[in-house]
């Protein structure tokens, strides 16, 4: 599956791969996908700025494993920064295809965490 | 801990129409919060946030009970004030965005929230620092009589401050036309309000200024409305100032990168089922004014437009270099 996938760069800052190319081996822009075009994406989670001072957080455990299906809101990791432990909730909806970031690790803000695969709306 | 008020929100004496605005409203003010907090978590938009989930019947049934000719004060949770108040998701989005088309022309962001020609001046982030500031602006009305009212909205944390006091003792020696709403929310930033505090309302604190306080459901909106509207007609009869604590709770972070542990579990829970806005649909229901599909068609309606506005607001301009020295005082 990762074969096929393209990577598109959206305008602003969330960065998606769309499939299926199309026969003419371009993709869709992301733009389009809003106009109720059916199109699945996978959306990379980029850590959060949930740190007070902005850098690293530590990364404690998943909540939710691979093939998860996840609401919006809903928690998938427990993090520790410099202040608190506490839950990511995802901003999207969908089925968790990966997990990048590792437990007892420590990531940087804006890194991406993981991939969930998204029905466009 | 505070256990919430159980009563059934009271609509009997109201128009289906009246109910459903305050309902659109609420939800309005839920879903901007949301979906602002999304944003804020896919990284779109930067900068921390202070979010009013939970809260929304207070802002709503006092904005409501005001004049669009009123003023009002708020802080650096003030998102929802703002959307009571009139303002546009538009304006409020450009806003959060940064971009010149914001309601502070993208040098204000979510602490300062301003429409001067729908009544609201920049929201203050500084606790308490409303409150001399409504005082000041009420004596203005007083002073040239103009029949306006202003409405000061701040925290349970906003008690503890001198500017608090300071400011309220003016008002009431002066009886000047000022509602000061207090959200107790009951949390200052991590601190449970019965710890900066011995009697058991903040009302009652302020008969020692000679104002009739009134502990009153804040997530009932109905109640809020009622409250409001009692202590606006009292200021615009020259009875004022008036004084109202809403009791309501904090359910989110105290911003954004608040985890919130400090807050019991079960305490937690028993306040999230009072739900202001759950309440109202429920009531709306129950007498007949709507279906739950048409509560739930409201919503959608909500997010679609809230959905498309965060669109335009990422192609809204930024501001330019020559605005750094416009708005600038000294
Ligand atoms: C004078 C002053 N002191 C401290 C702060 C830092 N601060 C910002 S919000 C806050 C807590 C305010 O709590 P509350 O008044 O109950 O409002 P809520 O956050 O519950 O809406 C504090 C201490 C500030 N902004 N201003
Ligand atoms: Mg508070």
């Amino acid at each position: 599956m990762a074969k096929i996938l393209k990577e598109v760069l959206c305008l602003h800052n969330m960065e998606m791969f769309l499939w299926p190319i199309n026969s003419q081996g371009s993709n869709p822009r992301p733009a389009d996908t809003r106009k109720g075009r059916h199109c699945f994406m996978l959306y990379k989670f980029k850590m959060p700025d949930l740190s007070t001072t902005g850098d690293e957080v530590d990364v404690k455990q998943w909540l939710v494993n691979v093939g998860d299906r996840i609401t919006r809101g809903q928690a998938i990791l427990e993090i520790e920064t410099d202040k608190a432990v506490m839950e990511v909730e995802s901003p999207v909806e969908g089925v968790l295809r990966e997990w990048v970031a590792q437990p007892d690790t420590t990531v940087g803000v804006g890194t991406i965490i993981a991939h969930i695969e998204t029905e466009s709306r | 801990m505070t256990n919430p008020p159980q009563a059934k929100i009271d609509i009997d004496s109201y128009e289906a129409g009246f109910l459903l605005g305050l309902y659109e409203r609420m939800v309005q003010i839920r879903e901007f919060e949301e979906g602002v907090k999304f944003l804020f978590l896919e990284g779109t938009m930067p900068g921390t946030i202070h979010q009013c989930q939970g809260q929304e019947a207070c802002a709503v049934g006092v904005c409501t009970a005001l004049e669009p000719t009123d003023w009002i004060t708020s802080t650096f949770r003030g998102h929802g004030h703002a959307l009571a108040k009139g303002l546009s998701v538009d304006e409020m989005l450009f806003e959060l965005f940064g971009a010149a088309t914001g309601c502070a022309g993208g040098k204000g962001g979510s602490m300062h929230m301003v429409n001067m020609d729908k009544g609201m001046i920049p929201s203050i982030a500084i606790v308490a620092g409303g409150v001399p500031v409504a005082a000041g602006m009420a004596l203005a009305f007083k002073m040239q009589q103009t029949g306006q009212v202003a409405a000061c909205f701040f925290g349970d944390g906003a008690i503890a401050e001198g500017a608090f006091h300071e400011g309220v003792n003016m008002a009431a020696i002066w009886d000047v036309p000022v509602v000061f709403i207090c959200e107790n929310n009951q949390y200052g930033a991590s601190t449970h309000v019965s710890k900066v505090m011995r009697a058991a309302t903040i009302a009652e604190r302020l008969s020692s200024y000679g104002i009739d306080g009134r502990r009153i459901d804040g997530n009932d909106v109905i109640a809020v409305y009622e409250a409001a509207r009692r202590a606006v007609d009292d200021c615009r009869a020259g009875r004022g100032p008036a004084f109202l604590e809403l009791l309501t709770y904090r359910r989110t972070g105290h911003s954004r990168r608040d985890a919130c542990h400090y807050q019991p579990k079960p305490e937690r829970e028993q306040w999230l089922e009072y739900d202001p806005i759950v309440r109202l649909g429920q009531a709306l229901v129950e007498a007949g004014h709507a279906t739950t599909e048409e509560l739930d068609a409201v919503r959608k309606q909500i997010l679609t437009s809230f959905d498309d506005a965060v669109e335009r607001a990422k192609t809204q301009p930024q501001p330019t270099l020559a605005d750094l020295t416009t708005h600038v005082l000294a």
